[in-house]
């Protein structure tokens, strides 16, 4: 990035007609020729914005939502097979590489090992989360767990992020397994 | 049938008085609120609704007050008691105490045996009781700080006091030279020679006479009120909210309340004294009463494309709106938009009830026409000035204290005492003349 200190120039070159602190002339002196022109500007703020209501930058949050960036890391998810299983083969790579360790898996064993067709690549699947949590009061949404996952089965692409709960149990983000399909899931929050 | 209009007369006076001061002061805190918004490109507020009416953040107003009833009253334990309450009803009644003298209609001639003069009193002394009157808005601002018994309250009161009464004297100077070219204190009167004209064409309002008297005037008001550039009494940085810093709930709104009821004296003064009160330019009483039906039925027309225009433009605002309210909100414009149509068709009836059975020209109804027209003119120019107290506060930086004290004693009371010496030696200069050329 060389170019970064380019614009530095246009900066420090000011406007002429600015008169600094000691260069006050008469007309700044008698105030009421500038004290027109900055109500000048303000009605012309104001007067603008009555009649293009779109100059407003303002977001109106709860009934409009912000968009976010295309990466913007959200709420968590957990990726589903067509048939609905689980992707997770509790690996615990997400746990592991969880800087906050708000991450709780604990294993099960398939009854028989599942056989999936991963874009052509056979798969022999033989683990499942039996319980996924994630302290979402712990979470420090750095995205690390989806990074580490081998099996792209956590995301952080729901859009949502918790806003508020009167409880930590709220916040607790739960889901149950049986035999790869989830039994439960406890949405956390209002997301 | 006279002495029914007697009586509509005599009741819509006081009443009239009573509300429209009181009911402005929500206008005020709306304008105050909304404008600011708009000038530092915001939306300010819009939140606040009953069923769909938001009216543009209104509603508001009606949220402030609930709060403010339902807040806790609290009285430091270190405060002088009886001074600490009596301060901010003390601040509000002088304020609207002021106002009794405003005319807001020409003195309304109804017959030979009734003529009612349309301000509250109509005292001789006319605007040498508004300022005996508002000299003692110091005092509430005083009792308030001082009983208070805190070092904010009383260093805000000490500030406060300090510059309203510096002030005072550019304020009543800048005012003299108009009572010279009068000739009059009495307000109605003022009023009435403003309706003159200067040289066949244009009408002589005090701002025209006196630009150099208005200007200053303007500024004295501004301090006096409290209002920026010169609202140092309160300062958040140095002493807080100032003198009220110690008070909470009604009385702080009292104290709210009164600023703006100062504001709203101050430009009934400005607009009565300098910007010809009452007067319509070019139309004078005769003219207005002579003419009532033509001017009712303009007044119709105009009101009823005003209506339907607001009309159609909330309904496209309706259309357009893309906002996801998920309430009755959502459904504002069209309830305000049929309201404007409603208001539409009203002033068509209304048209052509007036063409119909158009008023007897210089009629007792026509007197109260014209006295009705006359109020609308005179606060459609009252609240044009408490506008530009709200416009010049958020575009201006306060001053410094050193700087205001500099500002009232050394530079406006001279130009203050140079104004009256220039409008003397002109006034006398026009009488030479005249004696010269032998006109009365």
């Amino acid at each position: 990035m060389s170019d970064t200190h380019d614009h530095l120039d246009e900066v420090e070159a000011m406007p002429e007609n600015s008169p600094s602190g000691d260069q006050i002339g008469f007309k700044e002196k008698i105030y009421l020729i500038e004290i027109i022109r900055g109500l000048s500007i303000t009605i012309t703020h104001l007067v603008l914005n009555i009649l293009h209501p779109a100059r407003f930058k303002t977001i109106e949050y709860p009934e409009k939502p912000r968009p976010f960036p295309a990466r913007f890391r959200s709420k968590h998810r957990l990726n589903k097979w067509d048939d609905g299983h689980t992707k997770c083969t509790s690996c615990m790579c997400c746990a592991t590489a969880c800087p906050a360790g708000c991450i709780t898996i604990v294993a099960g064993e398939f009854s028989e090992p599942m056989v999936k067709d991963d874009n052509g690549v056979r798969k022999v699947i033989e683990k499942y989360p039996v319980i996924y949590d994630i302290d979402l009061l712990k979470c420090v949404y750095c995205g690390f767990c989806v990074e580490a996952c081998p099996c792209d089965a956590i995301k952080m692409d729901t859009g949502n992020f918790p806003h508020a709960a009167y409880t930590r149990e709220d916040f607790l983000w739960q889901n149950r397994f049986s035999d790869g399909m989830p039994t439960l899931e406890k949405q956390a929050v209002d997301s | 049938m006279e002495y029914v209009i007697v009586a509509i007369v005599l009741i819509g006076r006081p009443a009239w008085m009573w509300f429209a001061l009181q009911n402005f002061i929500p206008v005020m805190i709306w304008m105050e609120r909304k404008g600011s918004a708009y000038i530092q490109d915001r939306i300010g507020p819009n939140r606040a609704h009953i069923g769909p009416f938001r009216l543009a953040g209104m509603i508001h107003n009606i949220a402030d007050v609930i709060k403010l009833m339902t807040k806790e009253d609290i009285i430091p334990s270190h405060v002088n008691k009886s001074y600490y309450l009596a301060a901010p009803f003390v601040a509000m009644t002088v304020a609207l105490l002021t106002y009794a003298v405003i005319p807001f209609a020409d003195t309304l001639v109804i017959s030979e045996k009734w003529t009612i003069p349309m301000q509250g009193a109509n005292l001789s002394v006319g605007f040498l009781y508004i300022f005996a009157i508002s000299s003692l808005a110091v005092y509430a601002i005083v009792m308030a700080g001082w009983a208070s018994n805190s070092k904010y309250g009383l260093l805000g009161g000490l500030r406060s006091s300090a510059q309203m009464v510096s002030y005072e004297v550019t304020l009543g100077l800048s005012i003299i030279g108009l009572v010279m070219v009068f000739g009059t204190v009495e307000l109605n009167l003022m009023v009435q020679r403003q309706g003159d004209l200067l040289l066949g064409a244009i009408p002589m309002w005090g701002i025209i006479i006196q630009p150099l008297g208005f200007v200053l005037y303007l500024i004295c008001a501004f301090a006096e009120t409290n209002r920026n550039p010169f609202d140092l009494p309160e300062g958040e940085s140095e002493i807080v909210a100032g003198y009220h810093v110690e008070y909470s709930s009604m009385k702080f709104a009292l104290f709210f309340m009164a600023e703006y009821v100062n504001i709203l004296v101050q430009a009934a003064i400005i607009a009565t004294l300098f910007l010809g009160g009452w007067q319509l330019p070019w139309v004078t009483t005769e003219i207005m009463k002579e003419n009532i039906g033509t001017v009712l039925t303009v007044i119709c027309v105009l009101n009823t494309i005003l209506f339907f225009g607001a009309g159609i433009i909330l309904y496209r605002y309706h259309l357009t709106n893309q906002h996801s309210w998920r309430d009755m909100r959502r459904s504002e414009g069209k309830w305000l938009s049929l309201l404007c149509f409603a208001g539409g068709i009203t002033f068509l009836v209304a048209l052509s009830i007036v063409v119909n059975y158009p008023p007897e020209n210089n009629g007792a109804w026509a007197a109260v026409w014209t006295a009705a027209i006359q109020c609308g003119v005179f606060f459609t120019k009252l609240l044009l000035v408490a506008w530009l107290f709200i416009w010049v506060r958020w575009t201006l930086p306060r001053f410094r204290y050193d700087q205001l004290m500099k500002l009232g004693w050394q530079y406006m009371l001279p130009i203050a005492l140079a104004n009256l010496l220039l409008t003397a030696f002109v006034l006398m200069f026009f009488e030479r003349v005249k004696l010269a050329l032998g006109i009365s």
